[in-house]
């Protein structure tokens, strides 16, 4: 990733132009944002907040500062130039003929010009997204809230309000959803097949549609609940609705459900609702023991990878059998001679997650294995880090929690944290394995390979110097479909020395073995 | 006026935002509308607006000169065209022509109408609806 500004002294070109001049940098090739604002002190205090500027700089209110964000130094270069020449231009080349109608401004507005649309996605700061939902609502519009920070009270009111209109509510703070076909937020392509999933977990929705895609199944719709659907108070509105119109949706032969446990009033009620569906229901309610939730036509799995596996093996008609909780022989096999390279004081894993979900099933599966793992999100209060930005023993920590992300983007976006948080753990004599999980699909990075392999490659590097090897596990949770190309992804880690397996639970098994087996 | 409290907020605003007059400017510049809207001829109402008018011209040193000519006049009680057409409409209370100024004022710039509204609203609530008729 790069970013570079210009500086162009006196420039004054009328707003509509500077729009349209922003919109023709950003489909540039590998150019990712780009904006044209008036170089004012609040303006460049703003843009530095951003991360788009470096430093403040000296420059009048009457000057145009444009800045660009891109995949590499050389595209934001060229996007610069080309955008110094079109802004120097005359400024009638600029404008485009026709209809200057005022772009729509309320949902009210937007709903005017597409009177077919039947769904509104909110994404604004938290005190404004509840009231945006209920216009929507009040419109007839089912809602995607990708919003957090929206108190309980509201959520429970909408889903209330849209569960008597007959209309879903995803979120608030739901960022994957996908819908007919169409990725929402952070989503991934995902074949189309007869599988329908419902969760309140993000990164949960991305690894299980990912492995379906991978095994070979598809899905219908995958729906999203956010993240406080399943708490008592709320007690699985959406989630409940999300069962119910699976159960109706003919193209869906199996119903695939993903959380956290959720308290015991929730879960009857969603298990009941499970039943009634009449259809294959698997369930992954990471952590509870999947015994307590197997019944009658659900099925419970212990991980997301189980979860996909049983899903598409249901969804061909074909029996689901047991499963082993190991570490697959392919995987075993690579453990010892990874466990040979590591020296007597390199004793643990670092995992460090931009899934939030990941680090949690993680610091299960590792946790059985290793003992107690530390975490900025542990298991158990004992296991809090002391530090968050210091590992301790075994540690896993979740990257896209608020205490990291203030003031920046989410790590499944901008990698300058965890690339940091890779040197310094190399650096640690008592690091044995890294951990890293690489996140396709719309939304995230354009290339996260690209951004790892040169911080690893410098890790391995400032390990050897000290006479250590630190050798690295990951795997990448993405489809052939997704924009980032799979393979060159899965290609680039490789050679860089990452071993990879194909899901969470196999990486956290695998590290532990290797740590294990020293 | 809280003199500390007003050239605070002015200097959070002034000069922020996208456009060639920073959205900041032009909601202040609809702020000062809609006091003048409201002020009528009276004495208090008008001595705030000169007072809060300095303190705009002291900060709007951090903004470009032409968005600083526009808030020069707008202190003054000058305002555009299509501006100065929809404080005269509210004055008058003329329902019948209020959508279509209104409408003129949101099509200017890309975004200047839009935020110069979003600043009359503002400055037509100071001193609330029922207000214009006391004192």
């Amino acid at each position: 990733m790069a970013i570079a500004q210009r500086l162009i002294k006196n420039l004054y070109r009328d707003s509509v132009s500077l729009m349209q001049f922003s919109n023709k940098l950003r489909v540039l090739d590998g150019i990712r944002q780009a904006s044209a604002v008036m170089a004012t002190e609040n303006n460049i205090a703003l843009l530095v907040e951003a991360g788009l500027l470096l430093l403040t700089m000296p420059a009048s209110p009457n000057d145009l500062l444009i800045v660009v964000d891109g995949k590499d130094c050389a595209s934001v270069e060229v996007a610069l130039d080309q955008g110094e020449e079109m802004l120097r231009a005359r400024s009638t080349e600029l404008r485009e003929s026709g209809n200057q109608s005022s772009p729509p401004r309320s949902i009210e507005m937007g709903l005017a010009s597409m009177p077919s649309a039947n769904f509104a996605l909110i994404s604004t700061p938290g005190e404004y997204a509840a009231a945006e939902a209920r216009k929507a609502l009040q419109l007839g519009l089912h809602v995607m809230m990708f919003s957090d920070n929206v108190c309980i009270e509201e959520e429970i009111q909408l889903k209330r309000y849209a569960r008597e209109h007959n209309l879903l509510v995803m979120g608030p703070d739901c960022g994957t959803a996908i819908i007919n076909g169409v990725s929402l937020g952070f989503a991934n392509v995902v074949r189309r097949g007869n599988i329908g999933v419902v969760a309140a977990s993000g990164t949960g929705l991305q690894q299980v549609t990912c492995l379906i895609d991978r095994f070979g199944g598809g899905i219908t719709q995958a729906l999203g609940t956010g993240g406080h659907d399943l708490k008592s108070e709320v007690g699985g509105i959406t989630m409940l609705q999300g069962i119910e119109a699976l159960a109706t949706d003919s193209k869906s032969k199996v119903i695939l459900l993903v959380s956290k446990p959720p308290s015991p009033d929730v879960m009857k009620k969603v298990l009941e609702k499970a039943e009634q569906s009449g259809k294959p229901v698997v369930a992954i309610f990471i952590g509870a023991d999947p015994v307590s939730v197997t019944h009658g036509n659900i099925l419970g799995v212990k991980t997301l990878e189980d979860a996909a596996v049983a899903a598409v093996k249901l969804s061909k008609g074909q029996k689901v059998a047991k499963f082993s909780n190991t570490l697959p022989t392919k995987y075993a096999a690579l453990a010892k001679p990874s466990a040979k390279k590591l020296g007597k004081t390199q004793k643990y894993v670092r995992a460090l997650f931009s899934g939030g979900t990941f680090c949690y099933e993680n610091l299960l599966l590792m946790s059985e294995e290793l003992g107690g793992v530390y975490s900025n999100i542990p298991l158990k209060k004992e296991y809090k880090l002391k530090d968050v930005w210091r590992s301790q023993e075994h540690t896993a920590i979740d990257l896209g929690d608020d205490l990291f992300t203030q003031g920046r983007p989410h790590p499944m976006i901008d990698f300058r944290l965890r690339n940091e948080r890779i040197i310094q753990e190399a650096k640690d004599p008592s690091t044995g394995v890294i951990l890293l999980d690489v996140v396709l699909g719309h939304g995230s990075n354009m290339d996260p390979a690209g951004e790892l392999v040169p911080t690893i490659l410098q890790a391995q590097k400032i390990a050897a110097k000290a006479k250590r090897n630190v050798v690295f596990v990951g795997f990448v949770c993405g489809t052939d479909t997704d924009p980032q190309n799979l393979a060159r992804q899965e290609d680039m880690l490789r050679e860089s020395g990452v071993v990879l397996t194909e899901s969470n639970a196999q990486a956290a098994r695998l590290a532990a073995a290797i740590v294990s087996g020293r | 006026m809280d003199a500390y409290a007003s050239t605070s907020a002015a200097n959070e605003m002034i000069g922020l935002g996208l456009g060639i007059t920073p959205s900041g400017d032009d909601i202040l510049i609809g702020f000062l509308a809609g006091l003048y809207s409201m002020a009528g001829h009276r004495k208090g109402a008008l001595d705030f607006i000169h007072a809060f008018g300095n303190t705009l011209l002291r900060v709007s040193k951090e903004t470009n000169d032409i968005s600083q000519t526009y808030i020069r006049h707008a202190v003054k009680g000058e305002f555009s065209s299509s501006i100065s057409a929809l404080i005269k409409v509210i004055n008058n209370g003329d329902e019948g022509r209020l959508i279509t100024i209104t409408k003129d004022v949101m099509g200017v710039g890309h975004s200047s109408g839009m935020d110069s509204i979003t600043g009359l609203l503002i400055g037509l609530a100071v001193w609330g609806v029922g207000s214009f008729y006391s004192n």
